[in-house]
């Protein structure tokens, strides 16, 4: 399956399952900037999307260190595509580090 | 104590630590209990269900649905609103602006029963336990040093809460 701007995973952390699972679904549908302006809206939530090349895109609520970050998606990406990853990094609001 | 069980169309696994292992099991087996609940409610497929029932009776007269179900599905059609995608089957026209992406309520329905499986453990005074259910996972508990995620939940301090899809964490 397909999504938009070519991601493959979306995790939302707050204190509601039922709120992570309906956005972490709708970021995969909406992709990277518009899932970012989305989560504007819920600052207490916290989200972290990957692309296929290992990027990690996260909102800036997420207490997140990019070398944490960085294995992060690389792992993630090396597990869901099975070939080798690209160079990862954080992503905070949208702005590529 | 640690219990798997296919519930709502995935495999629920709660896992629960404690000292007492009767407290430890009566935890665990709340929870099951309350995800078979929750199932009942939501399946379209299981007889006597609530949502079964009504889908059965609502296409020739009025039928009333639970308010835990109707508060379900008011949730879900908002969470539908704000992603901008479709809600059920019966709104995946694909002619319509939302038909990216059809949410089906028993996706919800999981979620939601991990939220009431963590209000059951909270209340019986659990302080480390795991549910999972689908994509849906929730965990109450201290985090470990060198925890790769290292993670900062200022709003709900204990309780970490997160939904992934498609991915593998």
């Amino acid at each position: 399956m397909s999504h938009a701007d070519g991601l493959f995973s979306a995790a939302v952390l707050g204190s509601s399952a039922l709120a992570g699972e309906a956005l972490s679904r709708g970021l995969l549908h909406l992709g990277v900037q518009r899932g970012l302006d989305l989560l504007r809206r819920w600052p207490e939530l916290q989200a972290l999307m990957v692309n296929a090349t290992g990027t990690v895109y996260a909102n800036p609520g997420l207490a997140f260190s990019r070398s944490a970050g960085s294995r992060l998606g690389q792992r993630l990406s090396a597990n869901a595509l099975q070939r080798q990853s690209g160079k990862s990094s954080i992503n905070q609001a949208g702005t590529k580090r | 104590m640690q219990r798997s069980d296919p519930i709502l169309g995935s495999l629920l696994r709660a896992e629960v630590w404690c000292e007492q292992r009767n407290r430890g099991e009566a935890a665990v087996s709340a929870v099951l209990h309350e995800m078979h609940r929750i199932d009942r409610a939501v399946s379209p497929y299981l007889p006597g269900g609530a949502l079964g029932t009504t889908r059965r009776e609502a296409s020739w007269r009025p039928a009333a649905l639970a308010p835990e179900l109707t508060q379900l599905i008011e949730t879900a059609m908002q969470w539908a609103h704000h992603c901008q995608t479709a809600f059920g089957p019966q709104a995946a026209d694909r002619s319509s602006p939302q038909a990216g992406l059809q949410l089906d309520l028993r996706a919800r329905a999981r979620a939601h029963a991990v939220d009431r499986s963590i209000a059951l453990l909270c209340v019986r005074s659990v302080v480390r336990a795991g549910v999972v259910s689908g994509t849906a996972q929730s965990v109450i508990g201290q985090g470990r040093e060198n925890n790769p995620l290292a993670l900062e939940m200022p709003a709900c301090p204990g309780i970490w809460n997160w939904s992934c899809h498609a991915g593998r964490w």
